[in-house]
């Protein structure tokens, strides 16, 4: 039984790092949801103005041409093109204000923000013979988000491929540029404020932040001192806006910021200590119980569960009487205590985790042995509780270690001690009765504990 | 070996255990007494006492053990003992113990003793008959440590 009782300990030593396991793999999914990654794609329409022959309407090389300007601009990545019939009121909006040629600016710019529309095309052609195999292309390409004039360009030329080639060419410069214009925008916040914010390992500056970069892949890095750090690989392409919320966890403050709803295991705790208990019996002439203990403890929340193993060996040498006299004779027995027991502790108070304030209870079953010698032993098992307050403070840290100093006071019942009372007389051996006592007092001690932090920085 | 020296070796034996037999033996020519065989307590080391003087107010003496509980007492029938206690405690009809501040151990007269352990009257003299007694000592913790045979005492 006794091998059992300290098989437990180790038990509960394998299987805690094991759930912790458990518990940190949960609560990196966790917080992979708090941080969020939101990426806008940018999408520029083009306007592509009815295509008509100069001085009257278009034939079939206006829609030759017009079928080759949506199909080249709509393979374009996030560009689309609009034409008279998506948009009835830009047609309106130029007439109203007479000839695109005509249009300053300001009105440019002006049907940009009415309309939506970043760029625009304007065909016009006429045929240079009267068979129609050569044709005079007037092209006009309007950025509308600056309200300039990208390119003008004037064709003459044989209806061929490389008429057609031209006209694709320059549609594209325009998109692209227009594209471009946008750029990449980063909006990184990160709670709490103020970490640094780094791009391919470069410090771009502190959060919250909004920055435009050059489209291509990136390592965004958000970094803060005593905090996990955020990393994350992005590929972004013109236009794009990445919104970035960085939620970064401390695990020591983990209890006041961001906190997860439901139960969590912060850390594990292995605490190694000397405890002392008066109890002042006479009877069994053990004055005082000095144990070894050894705690595991989860903290959860503010509470700290686990299990904990006692242990104490003593020789009580207490003076007796005899036939000869008060006080002649000795009684001697070997006292052994072990004790296991389910503990809980609350905190109090903390102050930043560096110094706090606990109180606990503990219950479990105590063995407890005498041996008298001679054949005589006695054993026992009961139950034993414990009352106690705690005050802990932290030694050393390092990165998810750290050592900390308890001090416990408080009140223990350790279960009953068998034990016994001889009477010493002529006739022989001494008649030895079975007497039990009680094992409660008040209780001190003092431990080392060993705190490791499920968290890694 | 040969066969002739096993033969006198095992001749040497039993000729040697004779001899132990007979000192350990039925009769103490020196007082007159009977001794028998088994020690009072087990496991305990042997006490060699002797009863000389008047038989009626014998003296006892014995090689003086130092120990803080010494037991002499008398018997008017045979020790019963038990489990290293003895049980026919009504029997007895003298006794010296170390706690009565009285004789030298070692060496003890008839009236250092008293006539039972809870009595203070003065000894009587023992009427003829047969007596036992013994000697024993206990340890601090109340252990028998040491024990003699029980021996007769014939009173005429």
């Amino acid at each position: 039984m006794n091998k059992s009782l300290a098989l437990l300990p180790l038990l509960l030593l394998v299987l805690l790092p094991t759930a912790a396991t458990a518990q940190s793999a949960a609560k990196r999914a966790e917080r992979a949801n708090d941080s969020t990654i939101k990426r806008t794609r940018a999408r520029v329409f083009i306007y592509l103005m009815p295509i008509v022959a100069s001085g009257g309407a278009g034939d079939d090389l206006a829609r030759v041409l017009g079928r080759l300007a949506r199909g080249k601009l709509g393979a374009l990545e996030a560009v689309g093109v609009k034409s008279a019939s998506d948009l009835p009121r830009i047609a309106e909006l130029i007439n109203k204000r007479g000839d695109l040629s005509k249009l300053d600016r300001v009105s440019l710019i002006d049907i940009k923000n009415q309309t939506g529309i970043d760029g625009l095309v304007r065909v016009r052609y006429r045929y240079l013979d009267k068979r129609g195999e050569r044709v005079e292309l007037v092209l006009r390409y309007v950025d509308l988000r600056n309200g300039q004039i990208f390119r003008d360009r004037t064709i003459a030329r044989a209806v061929d491929a490389e008429l057609f080639a031209a006209v694709q060419r320059d549609l594209v410069a325009l998109a692209t540029k227009i594209r471009r214009s946008y750029r990449v925008t980063l909006k990184i916040n990160a709670n709490p404020a103020g970490a640094r914010v780094y791009v391919d390992g470069k410090l771009v500056g502190r959060t919250p932040l909004t920055r435009e970069i050059k489209a291509g892949e990136y390592t965004i890095r958000v970094v803060k001192k005593g905090y996990r750090r955020y990393e994350q690989r992005v590929s972004l392409v013109d236009g794009d806006t990445l919104a970035l919320e960085a939620v970064l966890y401390n695990p020591l403050a983990a209890r006041f910021l961001n906190r997860a709803p439901g139960l969590r295991v912060d850390s594990r705790q292995l605490t190694f200590g000397y405890r002392y208990v008066y109890l002042g019996l006479d009877g069994a002439g053990l004055e005082h119980a000095h144990l070894f203990s050894l705690t595991g403890l989860l903290r959860v929340g503010s509470f700290d569960v686990g299990l904990r193993f006692l242990a104490s060996g003593a020789t009580a040498d207490k003076p007796i009487d005899s036939f000869v006299g008060q006080g002649e004779a000795r009684q001697q027995a070997d006292y052994k205590l072990l004790a296991f027991q389910g503990l809980t502790k609350y905190v109090l108070w903390e102050k930043y985790s560096f110094l706090s304030v606990r109180v606990g209870v503990a219950a479990g079953l105590t063995y407890a042995s005498s041996d008298l010698g001679a054949g005589h032993q006695f054993t026992r098992w009961s139950f034993s509780a414990e009352g106690f307050g705690e005050v802990v403070a932290r030694l050393l840290r390092s990165k998810n270690f750290a050592l900390e100093l308890s001090v416990t006071l408080g009140l223990a019942y350790l279960g009953q001690l068998p034990y016994s009372e001889r009477e010493i007389d002529l006739f022989g051996a001494p008649a030895v009765n079975e007497r039990t006592a009680h094992m409660i007092g008040p209780t001190g001690a003092l431990s080392l504990r060993m705190s490791f932090f499920n968290d890694i920085f | 070996m040969s066969t002739n020296t096993r033969v006198a070796l095992c001749a040497a034996v039993i000729l040697l255990a004779s001899a132990c037999g007979a000192d350990d033996g039925n009769a103490n020519g020196g007082g007159g007494e009977f001794v028998f065989n088994n020690q009072l307590f087990s496991n305990t080391q042997l006490l060699s006492p002797a009863a000389s003087g008047d038989m009626h107010a014998p003296s006892f003496s014995w090689p003086a053990t130092g120990e803080r509980h010494v037991v002499c007492a008398v018997f008017r029938k045979r020790i019963a003992v038990r489990q290293d206690r003895i049980e026919n405690e009504d029997d007895m009809v003298w006794v010296w113990h170390s706690g009565m501040r009285r004789g030298r151990e070692g060496n003890v007269r008839w009236d250092d003793g008293r006539p039972g352990p809870s009595s203070t009257d003065p000894p009587r003299s023992l009427p003829a008959g047969t007596y036992y007694w013994a000697l024993w000592t206990l340890d601090v913790a109340g252990n028998p440590l040491g024990s003699s045979r029980e021996l007769t005492m014939n009173v005429p």
